[in-house]
């Protein structure tokens, strides 16, 4: 190549590096636009799991807050990880991973308890809350079938405040 | 003809051009090592999404997947898979390396197009720009079969799309920090990355290494500075793109991030060494290892070569593809094959091994010192 060459692929390269720098800010407004930024936690509504014998489960939990109506509140499934993880996690996926279908209830030590009350009064915005239900959903994906998904299993789990 | 040594009149040019010098020796070699990466970790496989019901299709908004309606037929998955498979091999013997490369990248971020269609994306899409980008460098130039039919001289070689593949890097570090700064991982009344650690524990089950002893820790200091580390470390990774010896420094950092990643949650990010290898200080390796590689290379990379390694790795990597246990089936090799079939865990074996491969070249690099005639 000779100098002027040079000089004009040394712009073009040049070009290249303002263009994507350029798209910083681009990519951050997408990043910024999930809207799902606290606590930048990622928990996918689904979560695969395999089997011992190689069938593909997805389960799903929702969180309720139960009130003095017996109505039940949604609570945002991340906002708890923190007080009480054991509760959300393995507790209920082990036992749709087992085939259980059927409700349970659970007791916990009271320092605990209370953690994870006063937490839900926050997240609530209530005066009183008698129970958290955890409904947990799995899927399993049919083999033969590929285009189907059928609900297997439903398992809830009670925390009882009252007792 | 040798081009002329083009001079820089300016900071961005020469930040640009000089930032990280590479040799065509030092790119081949890099070409290679790359390649084998693929081939002894994984080499991306989309057969799986065959699998999975229609059901699941949930692209997101601005990508390849939102043209579709549905997953893609077994028959293009597969095709796909294997042309991926042939065009790694084509990269490692550096037969019309450019556009070999460049296939690579397209053929990848198609598949990851559909496997990133379930509502999460993955965080590797900056391993699959290296061969787009260096396709740019000439790293064909050297150990290839490209160099073998050239009749003209060699041209010389970029090391521009080092400092862009840096670049994007702190690009990434950064748009994945700046998140965490806004979403609260500061406050100090949360503890964002316990919050991580217990979605490992408790619901992916991922039990290894130090998470139960981690899993015990409840001081709020610890837990604090974790969140604060890992935002200050993702943060800051762009400001040190400007200057090599901080990028270097920042890369050391994160490799000890990734360490505690993978002991405290067993996630491995493994898959970015391989883009770190490209910044360390090439002219560390002396002119008598490139004579003997040369040698060696000159026996290895021919034409015959390239089919009988084909011969034997394709096979191998479709047997791999149906015999591997998920997750492995994401990224399947013959090597991954023989673990499975020891009985070691996949994540631990990969994760394991790339950690003392990259802490093996961390001690090269600063135990050894630069040699002036090979830069």
């Amino acid at each position: 190549m000779g100098s002027e060459a040079v000089n004009q692929y040394t712009k073009r390269v040049r070009i290249a590096f303002i263009v994507v720098a350029l798209l910083l800010p681009l990519q951050l407004y997408v990043v910024l636009a999930k809207g799902n930024m606290y606590p930048c936690v990622h928990l996918p509504g689904f979560q695969p799991v395999l089997d011992d014998e190689k069938n593909l489960y997805y389960t799903d939990r929702k969180l309720f807050a139960v009130d003095d109506n017996k109505e039940r509140i949604p609570v945002v499934y991340t906002e708890l990880f923190n007080v009480l993880p054991e509760f959300f996690g393995r507790h209920t996926m082990n036992r749709i991973f087992v085939g259980t279908e059927g409700t349970d209830t659970i007791s916990l030590d009271l320092e605990t308890k209370k953690m994870l009350y006063s937490r839900l009064l926050v997240l609530t915005g209530k005066t009183k809350i008698k129970a958290l239900e955890v409904d947990t959903f799995g899927y399993q994906h049919d083999k033969n079938n590929p285009q189907t998904v059928s609900v297997k299993l439903q398992y809830t789990l009670y925390l009882n405040f009252d007792e | 003809m040798s081009s002329p040594k083009p001079t820089y009149n300016n900071w961005l040019d020469c930040w640009i051009f000089t930032s990280f010098p590479m040799s065509a020796e030092a790119m081949g070699l890099y070409r290679i090592l790359f390649a084998l990466y693929l081939l002894i970790w994984g080499v991306p496989n989309f057969v799986w999404i065959a699998d999975s019901p229609n059901s699941f299709f949930n692209p997101p908004t601005y990508s390849l997947g939102a043209l579709f309606s549905s997953f893609p037929a077994y028959w293009f998955l597969q095709g796909l898979s294997l042309l991926i498979v042939a065009l790694t091999m084509l990269l490692l013997f550096g037969w019309f390396t450019r556009w070999v490369s460049i296939g690579l990248c397209i053929a990848i971020v198609i598949g990851k197009s559909f496997a990133f269609s379930y509502g999460l994306i993955g965080q590797d899409l900056i391993v699959w720009l290296v061969p787009l980008l260096m396709s740019f460098s000439n790293w064909g130039s050297k150990y290839s079969i490209d160099a073998k039919r050239s009749t003209n001289p060699p041209s010389a070689n970029s090391p521009w799309p080092i400092t862009m593949m840096a670049l994007l890097l702190g690009f990434g570090m950064f748009s994945a920090g700046v998140p965490k700064l806004m979403g609260g991982w500061l406050d100090l009344g949360t503890n964002a990355t316990r919050g991580h650690f217990f979605t490992q524990y408790y619901v992916i089950g991922n039990l290894k290494l130090l998470s139960s002893w981690v899993v015990n820790i409840s001081n709020p200091l610890f837990w604090e500075a974790m969140d604060w580390g890992a935002v200050l470390f993702e943060l800051l990774f762009l400001a040190a793109v400007i200057k090599p010896k901080w990028f270097r420094a920042w890369l050391l950092l994160a490799i000890g991030f990734h360490t505690t990643t993978f002991l405290l949650f067993n996630i491995s990010f493994h898959f970015q060494y391989i883009v770190y290898l490209l910044f360390i200080d090439w002219s560390k390796i002396t002119s008598g290892f490139y004579q003997r590689f040369q040698a060696l290379t000159n026996t290895l990379i021919t034409v015959k070569g390239l089919i009988a390694a084909g011969l034997l790795y394709i096979p191998l990597y479709i047997l791999a593809q149906e015999y591997t246990l998920q997750p492995a089936t994401l990224a399947p090799s013959p090597f991954l094959l023989v673990t499975d079939l020891l009985g070691l865990d996949y994540k631990l074996v990969v994760g394991i091994t790339a950690l003392m491969a990259a802490y093996t070249v961390v001690v090269w690099q600063l135990t050894t010192k630069r040699n002036s005639t090979t830069t």
